[in-house]
């Protein structure tokens, strides 16, 4: 295992080396998760303490892996196997190097992360996370700003990490996560929050909006993918770990609900093919939180009654995780590999991938997009039905308070499902299977991109029909069951006696037998069939007549407009109508003080004046003197 | 007040055919500048076969089609709604897939040829299309119909009134999903037609009218018993309406739906419940020949509810009018009038007729004894503008209801 992790980190390293060849560098990056994977599976049976390096007294770096660990790693790794197959056709379209070199030590990083057992090491790996997926974000080699706004966020969730390691290290005197039980509410808070800001919880989200459009395709799907899981694994980590504290649970739970919701609001109208993805994942990661919450509640609680419902809780986020990472892994990768062959950048001109680019990213959208729309029997559908199984069970709480907050998130959560369905299908409906316009796509290379996506795809059915074999795999064989003619292990229980069961498995052998045997059957025989063109009341459609994707949101944008803050401009011959995410303005507010700061700083006492720029020293000098003498 | 129901134009000049206080007007342009009297002056002067026909750009901004053969839109006519997605921006009407060249077809005709023709323009206002032309063509050739004849004529253009606004109301009905309403005002329309079969042999009102006498008169025997069906109809519809106006889902969609105020309504040259439904008085009443008028019913609001509400009270009124003259009818027998005058073989005439949604004009020259020019002005033209500009700013779902409650045919637009 230890020395697969180090061949592991040496491939990373080789990639970032060699990241002038990217075709090397990103088969470096494949050969390092293929390393990486094998480690996980070894972990899942052992746990081992990698490395133990003592820093000072009571202070050491080490790295260890356990089953948590070996579950994320493992579930991370199948998305970095796949981002770098689908880089290597995707980095002839931007060959610059700091793309596969940034790719490879992100990786690297987040492997860190994920095998960290103090606080030091997972900070380590956490920044070098952050700076090198900053890093590719410039890969396209455009400037923007809003690209910093990603790294503001990313050291805020830093400063958070530190001032929480710090106070954890003056109460317990050590940085340990052996250390954690003696950690204070402060702690709890502050790290947590750490963690919270990298899953992009409203209304840590904001750094967003401008940058998805313009990053590349694999920085994007790993921004929102295994970046974002790195968060969820900090939680998973500690919070078993930190003392129990309900109110903040409560605060994660809704937190977690809101978030999910808002995302779903949001996602339901935006009109940029990349944006609607990444308001998703605030929408899972929402979910994802709120199940954490609740596990933590329920699990802090100390009633045995509501152990098995801690237990399908943070099963529930688990699923949620795996289902979150392929399925966006595989949107992001189908999107994209679409977005390029056609060189667009919104849903609508992104219309019909299936006849336009591709049968198989047309698969890889339909796929991912059903699965977070929790159809049947896909991975998603068994995360969603989890979180929805969980909070309706809040009635099992004696608190009146805790009872109600966990109703009101599961309506929160209800609606997000329904709105990321809505917004899903625009993605199916127009780009996977719209009609084309006769737009053709320029050729580009595609070989590795297929196999990542295809290798997705299979995981994505494979994973929700197979469902009890994932359960074993997370360790809960506890929450399989069987039920009637359906026997034990394939039906999954979300409580003792049952309360509500689902058996994946067995809804994909009825598909199989009453839809697909059907279909297969009936396309056998398809000579028999005739084929016309639709009726659009007689006449042929002109190309101004479709019925746009936005289109199809607008309705949402009428009727929700105080959540939308939507806003109409209209004069004789001409019309628009703008939507807002109104969470995104206390950090617009923040921009743009920073910026007239800086301006004012600027004109004051960086104006090259020499005499000013002297001043500024010994006024700080003075401030630090006086600091450090009331300290002492 | 006065109404441009149109523009007769030749080569030479233009004349301007105008209904003052109730009365069809020709006058000579003779150098004024009628656009400044008259707002809906350059829509007839242009008669354009797509309305509104501006587009509208931006982002997110696209062109709906709706029609020319689809469902929800009843006659061969198409839509062109320009939308974000729900709200409608503008409304391009285009009426061209209903032209059929009916006045160019009449031409050569004799007049009572031609008088078939007209009764087939739109049959909702076959009574109305035939009396207008008759009327027409009575003054071009100096035929002067019987009191029992004009008094006839007035009671089948209020028998087709009834059943008209009933069809109209059920469409609303309908469109606003009261199914249950719908279906009993749906009766009610059967049953007026089934009067009209028992009144005139036809249950669209179709070949009773002739020039300058009807070609079959109403039976006595059964008058007694088709003025109380009317009564039963104004009773049960009364009723109906009642109830409806307590069912606020109903109310809540026509209230505020397809707002006209009374200066847009003027300007578009609009007549009939639509003008009335926004607090003007117009003379239409007036056209009534020999028999008293009926009041004028208005409404102030402008809206889909306002134009319900007029056509409700003018059901009820006109079936007591029915019910009324039909009890009277015996004595016009006695009122017959032998015309001795033989008809003129050429001459100019033009009529106005009160027809369910508005003045219904016709202007005719014939020349021995055959149509030279007829010019045909509906209420459905200038009523599609209306329907433009009541269905901007509103969204999708308001569609049907807005444009039904207008009362307008595309058959009676596009001629």
């Amino acid at each position: 295992m230890k020395i697969l992790f180090i061949i592991a980190l040496l491939f990373y390293i080789a990639g970032a080396v060699s990241s002038r060849k990217t075709y090397l560098s990103y088969t470096f990056g494949f050969l390092g998760s293929v390393s990486a994977f094998l480690s996980g599976c070894f972990a899942l049976t052992r746990s081992q303490i990698l490395w133990d390096f003592p820093l000072l007294h009571n202070v050491s770096l080490s790295l260890y892996m356990d089953h948590l660990s070996a579950i994320f790693i493992i579930i991370a790794t199948i998305s970095w196997m796949a981002l770098a197959l689908y880089s290597i056709d995707y980095s002839k379209l931007y060959p610059k190097k700091r793309l596969p070199l940034g790719f490879n030590l992100s990786l690297l990083g987040m492997l860190l992360v994920l095998t960290a057992h103090d606080g030091i090491t997972l900070l380590a790996g956490w920044e070098v996370m952050t700076i090198f997926a900053f890093l590719m974000m410039q890969g396209t080699g455009k400037y923007f700003e809003h690209s910093y706004r990603f790294l503001a966020f990313g050291e805020l969730s830093t400063i958070g990490l530190v001032i929480g390691f710090a106070a954890l290290y003056v109460t317990a005197g050590s940085i340990s996560f052996d250390a954690l039980h003696k950690g204070s509410y402060f702690v709890l808070i502050l790290i947590s929050l750490g963690f919270i800001i990298k899953m992009d919880i409203v209304p840590f989200h904001a750094w967003m909006k401008g940058i998805y459009g313009e990053i590349p395709d694999n920085t994007a799907a790993l921004l929102s993918a295994p970046v974002t899981l790195m968060g969820v694994y900090g939680l998973e980590r500690v919070i078993p770990l930190l003392p129990n504290n309900q109110l903040w649970d409560i605060i994660l739970i809704l937190l977690g609900a809101f978030s999910a919701f808002w995302g779903g609001l949001q996602a339901a109208v935006v009109d940029k093919i990349r944006l609607l993805p990444a308001y998703s994942t605030i929408e899972n990661n929402g979910m994802i939180l709120t199940a954490i919450g609740f596990y933590a509640l329920a699990e802090g609680s100390g009633m045995q009654s509501l152990h098995y419902l801690a237990s399908f809780a943070l099963a529930a986020s688990i699923i949620l995780v795996i289902s979150h990472t392929f399925s966006k892994t595989l949107l992001f990768m189908s999107i994209g590999h679409a977005k390029e062959a056609y060189n667009v950048h919104t849903i609508d001109q992104a219309r019909g991938v299936w006849s336009g680019v591709g049968r198989i990213p047309a698969i890889g959208i339909v796929i991912s997009a059903l699965s977070f729309s929790a159809f049947p029997p896909l991975i998603g559908y068994a995360g969603e039905w989890m979180i929805l199984e969980t909070l309706f069970q809040s009635y099992r709480f004696s608190s009146v308070a805790i009872a109600f907050s966990a109703a009101l998130a599961g309506i929160l959560i209800a609606l997000a499902i329904g709105l990321i369905s809505f917004a899903m299908i625009k993605l199916i409906g127009y780009t996977a299977l719209g009609y084309d316009h006769g737009r053709k796509s320029r050729p580009i290379a595609k070989r590795f991109m297929h196999t990542a996506e295809i290798s997705l795809e299979s995981l994505l059915v494979m994973g929700g029909i197979g469902l009890p074999l994932v359960i074993l795999f997370i360790g809960f064989p506890q929450l399989l069951t069987g039920l009637l003619a359906i026997p034990a292990p394939l039906v999954l229980a979300s409580n003792q006696p049952a309360f509500g069961v689902i058996s994946p498995t067995f809804i994909g052998i009825i598909m199989l037998v009453l839809l697909i045997v059907p279909v297969w059957i009936f396309m056998k025989n398809k000579k028999k069939t005739r084929k016309v063109e639709s009726w659009n009341g007689g006449i042929k459609l002109e190309e101004d007549e479709f019925f746009t994707a936005s289109a199809y949101s607008q309705i949402l944008e009428h009727i929700l407009r105080g959540f939308y803050h939507t806003r109409e401009k209209k004069s004789k011959n001409r019309s628009s109508i703008t939507v807002n995410d109104i969470l995104l303005r206390p950090t617009e507010f923040i921009t743009r003080m920073v910026q007239k700061t800086g301006k004012i700083m600027a004109s004051t006492l960086m104006n090259g004046k020499i005499s000013a720029y002297v001043a500024y020293i010994l006024v700080l000098f003075i401030t630090v003197f006086i600091i450090s003498m009331v300290v002492k | 007040m006065k109404v441009l129901i149109g523009i007769v134009a030749t080569p030479e000049n233009e004349r301007l055919f105008i209904l003052d206080k109730g009365k069809p007007v020709l006058t000579a342009v003779n150098g004024k500048n009628p656009e400044e009297t008259f707002g809906n002056y350059s829509i007839l002067k242009q008669h354009l076969s797509k309305i509104n026909d501006e587009s509208m750009k931006g982002p997110g901004v696209f062109k709906f089609r709706y029609g020319p053969v689809t469902a929800g839109v009843r006659e061969a006519g198409c839509f062109y709604l320009y939308t974000y997605g729900e709200k409608i921006l503008r409304a391009t009407i285009d009426i061209s897939w209903k032209q059929r060249g009916i006045a160019k077809a009449m031409l050569d005709k004799s007049p009572e040829t031609a008088l078939t023709m007209a009764e087939r323009v739109c049959s909702n206002f076959a009574m109305s299309h035939s009396v207008a032309f008759s009327r027409a063509v009575e003054m071009a050739v100096d035929i002067s119909p019987s009191l029992q004849t004009k008094n006839w004529r007035t009671l089948l253009i209020e028998s087709e009134r009834i059943y008209n606004h009933l069809y109209v109301i059920y469409k609303l009905a309908s469109a606003a999903a009261q199914k249950v309403l719908a279906a009993h005002i749906s009766a009610l329309f059967e049953e007026a037609l089934r009067l009209n079969e028992r009144l005139s042999g036809s249950r669209y009102l179709m070949n009773i009218n002739s020039l300058g006498k009807l070609n079959r008169i109403p039976e006595i025997s059964n008058i007694e018993k088709i003025a109380d069906k009317y009564l039963a109809v104004a009773k049960q519809f009364t009723k109906l309406y009642k109830h409806s106006l307590r069912n606020y889902n109903y109310l809540d969609r026509l209230h505020s739906a397809g707002t006209l105020t009374a200066e847009q309504a003027e300007e578009l040259g609009l007549t009939g419940p639509t003008l009335r439904a926004c607090g003007v008085v117009d003379g239409l009443n007036d056209t009534t020949e020999h028999l008293i008028s009926l009041p004028v019913i208005t409404k102030k609001e402008g809206d889909a509810l306002a134009r319900m509400e007029v056509r409700a009270e003018e059901i009820v009124n006109s079936c007591h009018y029915l019910a009324d003259h039909l009890r009277a009818s015996d004595s016009w027998y006695d009122a017959t009038e032998k015309d001795t005058k033989s008809p003129n073989a050429n001459g100019t005439g033009y009529a106005v007729v009160n027809s369910p949604s508005g003045a219904m004009g016709y202007y005719v020259e014939v020349n021995d004894n055959k149509m030279q020019r007829v010019d045909i002005f509906t209420p459905s033209y200038p009523g599609m503008y209306a329907v433009s500009q009541g269905l901007e700013d509103l969204i999708f779902t308001d569609f049907p209801f807005v444009f039904e409650s207008f009362g307008v045919h595309f058959a009676d637009a596009a001629i």
